[in-house]
């Protein structure tokens, strides 16, 4: 009977073909969306787990999504006198106060590593946001020639690596983020200073804020539990020209978009799904009347209606099949590409699905669309198996 | 037993329209009966019934003694493939399998598939086929296609086949090789039943009836069952 039924598919191969490709668009957008969206999900639960920060601090006219501020190190040189750091941690609700120092982005310039990488400076011993991420014990202290790396950033050698001619001692690879900071050189405020301060491009900056050592580009804060935020921030203001970012919002807005993103493009597939699978009905529906003196015939060679159904569900089970594995083949490009976007922009934390999970959701997918097709085919094959038998006699030649 | 097929007072009705009235027959192995009459007389209606493919209004149906009556359509179908063969008015083959496929397509569906290739290949032997085996009806002659029908409907050695205007459209010279392939079945015990407005074909069987006015007439005996 298999062979039946896949020699009665290639018959009718374009039919065949058109149903398996609108199921294969289907799946691939179905498959991308959940990967992606587990991705983001995973980003996004990590951050909230780990990024303790519940306002960012940065400069004032800072003009800079906040989103990239927030999950790393964002490529800005813009800065703020050290000094207001004490100032905000003596604003009364505030818990914890941490620096950072942004340099440029190496990918202009760096031969040594040669990607998007970025070097921040940060304060080891107030640091509560980088020391979740290192897998081997916190640091208290990063000598000028010691580097943390981020977990996307390429390195050739176990213990080394030179950046801008230089090379540092690579202490601690910090596990994936999905964020920015998977990108980034941890390294001292005093040598991110000194990088900079060499930086031509930057004279103007120096000229109008004073040298490097005196400058930060942004203060992470951690309030107590029971302050009120809003007054927090109104103190902060307070203090001197800062532009503070209540992290939660940003968080907010960020799951608030992406959920949007989600369901216009998780619609998308899914009506893509149904329209597949009305024209998988539709096409069974249309056939199983087209095909009566067919199954008449069989009929009459002693199947049973019960097999006539299995023909009919068994093609469609079959186009179905196809289908999937195709879309998931197609979706496992669409999932890179979509990966390629989101990295290119970071407008989303983003943690690589296992390959476990992305297995599970293909299995899964595979299973459902199957069942799903062979579902559209039952009433149409229902009806196949009622069909009066002596219609082989009375019809005419059949395809 | 010899009687295979046992007709008793069949009676078809569609709606008001009297199609078959009080048709009676018994068909013993080794024996083949002709019956012919008009076009629209309902011949086709009668092998249907014959065939297990349409029930009766009224009357009895018995295959090898089993009143058929009481059966749903699964054993209906067991009973088709257990006993039956066809060969249609037209060789109604199917388009997207080859020839050697096309014969074996009964056996499928009783799950003698994978032991009927060799026998499916001897018969399109004997018709003439060996070096046609894995075309498609399409590639094939009108005759070719009906050789092919018939070694479809012999392929499981039924015990009754029934034919519906097997000659039909056939040159002289296939109608008759088609025609002593089907009475040939008759050595081997089987029971056939021609439906034909080919009255050389009829003259070959045991007996003849016409069907007329839905009634079925005996109008000639050729000679004893054999």
């Amino acid at each position: 009977m298999l062979l039946l039924i896949w020699k009665s598919l290639l018959h009718r191969r374009l039919q065949s073909l058109t149903i398996v490709g609108s199921i294969a668009v289907g799946v691939a957008i179905v498959f991308s969306i959940l990967a992606v969206y587990n991705g983001v999900s995973s980003g996004m639960e990590l951050s909230k787990q780990r990024m303790g920060a519940d306002i960012v601090i940065v400069p004032f006219g800072e003009t800079l999504e906040p989103s990239l501020l927030l999950f790393g190190g964002a490529a800005a040189n813009s800065y703020m006198p050290k000094e207001l750091v004490d100032g905000v941690r003596a604003v009364k609700g505030v818990h914890a106060v941490t620096p950072q120092f942004f340099t440029h982005s190496l990918s202009a310039d760096c031969h040594d590593i040669g990607t998007k990488n970025r070097m921040i400076g940060y304060d080891p011993a107030s640091d509560w946001i980088l020391a979740p991420w290192l897998k081997k014990a916190h640091k208290t202290e990063i000598k000028d020639d010691e580097v943390i790396l981020g977990a996307k950033v390429p390195v050739w050698t176990q213990n080394k690596i030179s950046i801008l001619g230089k090379w540092y001692n690579i202490i601690a690879i910090a596990e994936e983020t999905g964020t920015t900071l998977d990108y980034s050189l941890l390294v001292s405020m005093n040598e991110a200073r000194r990088v900079v301060s060499s930086d031509g491009t930057l004279k103007k900056v120096w000229d109008r804020m004073g040298p490097p050592s005196g400058l930060i580009s942004t203060i992470l804060v951690k309030v107590d539990d029971d302050a009120n935020i809003d007054k927090v921030v109104s103190d902060i203001q307070e203090v001197g020209l800062m532009k503070p970012i209540v992290a939660a919002e940003v968080k907010k807005r960020i799951a608030d978009q992406f959920t949007v993103f989600a369901i216009l493009i998780g619609g998308i597939g899914s009506l893509t799904v149904l329209t597949s699978l009305l024209h998988l009905f539709s096409r069974f529906y249309t056939l199983t009347w087209e095909r009566q003196a067919e199954w008449g015939l069989y009929l009459a060679f002693g199947a049973t209606g019960r097999d006539i159904g299995l023909v009919i569900v068994g093609e469609a089970a079959v186009v179905s099949l196809t289908g999937s594995i195709i879309g998931l083949l197609l979706g496992s490009g669409l999932y890179k590409g979509s990966l390629t976007l989101l990295e290119a922009y970071q407008s989303f934390p983003f943690v690589h699905p296992s390959w476990g999970f992305l297995a599970s959701i293909a299995i899964g997918i595979i299973i459902v669309f199957t069942g799903l097709g062979a579902l559209a085919a039952w009433l149409p094959a229902y009806q196949g198996s009622r069909i009066d038998p002596s219609t082989v006699m009375t019809r005419g030649e059949f395809d | 037993m010899n009687t295979l097929l046992e007709l008793r007072n069949i009676e078809k009705k569609y709606g008001d329209d009297v199609i078959l009235s009080k048709v009676s027959f018994t068909l013993a192995k080794g024996t083949a009966i002709a019956i012919i009459g008009h076009s629209g007389g309902g011949k086709t209606t009668l092998l249907s019934i014959m065939g297990l493919l349409q029930r009766a209004t009224s009357g009895n149906v018995l295959v090898d003694a089993i009143d058929i009556g009481g059966l749903d359509s699964y054993q209906l179908a067991k009973l088709r493939g257990q006993y039956l063969g066809f060969v249609f008015q037209r060789a109604r083959l199917i388009n997207s399998l080859t020839a050697l496929e096309n014969v074996m397509a009964p056996a499928w569906f009783i799950r003698r598939g994978d032991k009927m290739e060799q026998q499916a290949k001897d018969l399109l032997e004997r018709f003439g086929l060996s070096h046609r085996l894995d075309h498609k009806p399409q590639e094939l002659s009108l005759g070719q296609l009906r050789r092919i029908s018939l070694a479809r409907a012999l392929l499981l050695k039924p015990p009754i086949l029934l034919a519906d205007e097997p000659t039909n459209d056939l040159d002289p010279a296939l109608a008759k090789e088609v025609a002593e392939c089907l009475l040939t079945a008759r050595t081997e015990g089987a029971g056939v039943v021609i439906v034909t407005h080919d009255p050389n074909l009829a003259n070959q069987a045991d007996q003849t009836f016409r069907l007329e006015d839905g009634t079925l007439k005996p109008i000639v005996y050729n000679n004893a069952a054999s």
